[in-house]
């Protein structure tokens, strides 16, 4: 390949670089700005109305002795791991579903897209509470069998499933990829293992499996990136607290509370920090597990 | 020349999600600090353009709309920008614009940013500023209205703790409120119990309020403690503190309280248990916009109990919620006609009536009780009683640091309610935890 070089090419830089200027812009003084400045926070001690004190690394010791920072990680790892691996196979089941050509699938698609379209906002925040409330459709049915009202949401056991069963709900984006990576499998595949008297079962584990699992990991990553950051819902259902006995103090929403609940916004700072760095950490350790599982066709 | 293979584009769009994931943090970081002030065109003569925050409902919200835009109609060379949001959005929104210190010019405070948003200098002096006339109210009120000798900020208007009886449950059962000038908290939980053993199926004799926070101090002052001490710290001991929970525990063990299932969390939602209690306790002011929401019921507000039958009422008290005027307001002046025209203006009570309880301005106050209906007056009379009270023990506002106070106090609320914990180790852990908070913003 050869360097395009000369007066042409240099007219189309300066004229990519002027297109590009607003992105620039965007991208330095929206993002790497406010992260830079959060970075330095992270090492002051800063109540947002006097200024940022110096303070080294005792934000980043004092997580070590916080136990709500420690039940904030708990809480949040619990979700990420029971939620993603279970959206993940039942997006990954009605995706097979809806590829053998039902009639209406686009209804089914759109209809089945929908939850992840409403999922963390406030109006499906506030149906879950009228859904697993005491007096909720939940206990409504359950009554009916004779099983005594609980109410879901304010009990410690059961209030961080009810937020995993809402992000299980919105299944709908992982679908809609899983539905891309299966229609992208060649079909002479299926018809020559069926030749040989493959059954349903094993077209499905030797042929499905191994060329849908790039999809599998890039949705495994970007749920894991997106469960990690899961705020609205608890924030909204919780009224904020991560209620009851902080059963559902996502990191988020401890991070949220000490910026901006108790104006500690240098700890809420390193709390960031902390988090960028461990959703890195684990997906590069994906990457790296990737090689092990992962089938691409161009290898 | 090979184009990218799918392993290149999974892993670019993979990188690209951990890139939103920076992003997102960075928007957790506080907003940039300019060196401007309040925004707004022009000075304090023509054409100023100026900022009002407050908080509420949508009743509340609806009240002040109007009220600004009679503001308009007689100052038309001021133009305010309403910012109005719930209270959780509304402390949110005010701690970002401090940061970036451009709040607006005339804001609403809550009571625990009183001090601190004292302390780092966010209240313009009132004193010097002839646009703001205090004549209408006495000498002692504005006095008491002082920090640090400063009037710096503007209450607005008072209300009180309040039992709030529905009377037409209780009179549906017989049964009538003991004269709450002289009642004792025992009184009050065997009054609650007897009404329990009367009631139809899924009523409750009170909702479940142990983490009301006028309610609590109430208690602490009738127990001979402070919630906040004059030197600015936890005013309380644990064991106080154990008490009010364990009185609380035993009517909701008694069957008279509602557990936190049944009024879903430990804030009690009015729209949810209204129609199952009997009685509540909370702010007076909150029957306004409340007993609209059940307009079947007659609703009555009593005083809160005393700790024994010979006390005398020194632990009663009315709170004063403030507004203030932004120190880096471009247009002082204007916000001081704003300020000026909310807490004195005649249109005022018929716009605004009690939501916020009654009027700290004598006339205001006179005005708002003759055009309020029955429930508006009921809030202006149990401030009335309340200040009526003599010997009455001095308040102190909530310290800087104990900002989140009332949310260590929802946690410890349901770790109780939910036997997460006992009583005593509850109480020693909130009261240890609040002073900590209190003793690290002194650093």
């Amino acid at each position: 390949m050869t360097r395009r070089t000369g007066p042409s090419f240099g007219r189309q830089g300066r004229a990519a670089h002027v297109f590009l200027t607003p992105w620039l812009l965007g991208m330095f003084l929206i993002t790497l700005a406010p992260l830079l400045a959060s970075l330095y926070l992270s090492f002051t001690d800063y109540n947002l109305m006097s200024d940022p004190r110096w303070i080294g690394l005792d934000n980043f010791v004092r997580m070590g002795a916080d136990p709500r920072f420690w039940n904030a990680v708990s809480v949040t790892f619990r979700y990420v791991l029971i939620s993603v691996p279970i959206q993940l196979a039942f997006a990954l089941l009605l995706a097979l579903v809806l590829d053998k050509g039902v009639r209406g699938l686009a209804l089914y698609r759109s209809a089945y897209y929908l939850p992840s379209l409403l999922g963390s906002s406030v109006a499906v925040a506030i149906l879950w509470r009228t859904v697993f409330g005491d007096r909720g459709i939940v206990n409504a049915a359950l009554g009916f069998f004779g099983i005594e009202a609980t109410s879901w949401l304010q009990n410690p056991a059961t209030a961080l499933s009810t937020l995993i069963i809402l992000n299980v709900w919105t299944f709908g984006s992982p679908m809609i990829i899983f539905l891309a990576g299966l229609r992208q499998i060649p079909q002479a595949y299926y018809e020559a293992a069926q030749v040989d008297g493959a059954g349903t079962w094993r077209r499905f584990r030797h042929i499905t499996v191994p060329l849908l699992t790039p999809i599998v990991f890039f949705n495994l990553v970007l749920q894991i990136i997106g469960s990690f950051q899961a705020f609205s819902q608890a924030h909204i259902i919780s009224g904020g607290r991560g209620g009851p006995v902080d059963s559902t103090l996502f990191y988020t929403l401890y991070l949220y509370q000490q910026g901006f609940r108790s104006f500690n916004m240098g700890y809420a700072s390193a709390l960031a920090w902390v988090l960028l760095l461990a959703i890195a950490v684990i997906t590069a350790i994906n990457f790296l597990v990737a090689k092990y599982w992962v089938y691409y066709g161009d290898e | 020349m090979n184009g990218p293979s799918r392993r290149d584009f999974l892993r670019t769009n993979a990188l690209a999600a951990l890139g939103l994931t920076a992003l997102g943090l960075g928007a957790c970081s506080p907003v940039s600090r300019d060196s401007g002030s309040s925004n707004g065109g022009g000075g304090g003569g023509g054409g100023a353009n100026i900022r009002y925050g407050w908080w509420g409902g949508s009743d509340r919200q609806q009240a002040y709309n109007k009220a600004l835009a009679e503001f308009r109609k007689k100052f038309p060379d001021i133009k305010v920008d309403p910012e109005f949001a719930d209270f959780d959005a509304f402390q949110d929104r005010i701690a970002t614009q401090m940061a970036g210190r451009n709040a607006p010019d005339v804001f609403w405070i809550a009571a625990t940013s009183v001090v601190s948003f004292y302390a780092n200098g966010m209240y313009h002096d009132l004193d010097g500023l002839k646009e703001l006339d205090l004549s209408d109210f006495p000498k002692q009120d504005i006095e008491e209205f002082k920090i640090d000798g400063k009037l710096n900020t503007m209450p607005f208007a008072s209300f009180t703790p309040a039992l709030r009886s529905n009377a037409t449950f209780l009179e549906e059962q017989g049964a009538k409120v003991p004269d709450d000038e002289n009642w004792t908290w025992s009184d009050l939980s065997e009054f609650l119990k007897d009404c329990q053993k009367d009631a139809p199926k899924g009523r409750r004799a009170i909702a479940y309020n142990a983490n009301a926070d006028l309610g609590f101090e109430s208690w602490l002052r009738s127990h001979g403690q402070e919630l906040w001490t004059q030197d600015g710290n936890v005013g309380w001991d644990a064991e106080a503190c154990g008490e009010w929970f364990a009185w609380w525990e035993d009517l909701r063990e008694s069957g008279a309280a509602l557990t936190l299932a049944e009024q879903e969390g430990v804030s009690m939602d009015w729209g949810i248990v209204g129609n199952r209690v009997m009685m509540s306790l909370g702010n007076s002011n909150h029957l306004t916009p409340d007993a609209p929401v059940f307009p079947k019921y007659e609703f009555q507000l009593h005083l809160t109990p005393k700790a024994s039958a010979g006390a005398d009422g020194s632990h009663r008290y009315v709170y004063t919620p403030r507004m203030a005027i932004y120190k880096q307001s471009a247009n002082p002046e204007a916000a001081a006609s704003l300020v000026n025209f909310l807490v004195n203006d005649e249109v005022m009570p018929g716009l605004i009536g009690t939501t916020m309880g009654a009027p700290t301005n004598p006339q205001q106050r006179k005005r708002t009780y003759e055009q309020a209906d029955a429930n508006g007056k009921k809030v202006i009379d149990a401030v009335d009683r309340e200040r009526d009270t003599k010997g009455r023990k001095p308040r102190y506002e909530a310290p800087a640091g104990a900002s989140t106070w009332r949310t260590d106090m929802d946690r410890t609320v349901e770790a109780v309610s939910l036997k997460k914990t006992s009583i005593a180790d509850a109480a020693a852990r909130m009261t240890k935890d609040i002073q900590a908070a209190i003793d690290a913003a002194r650093k």
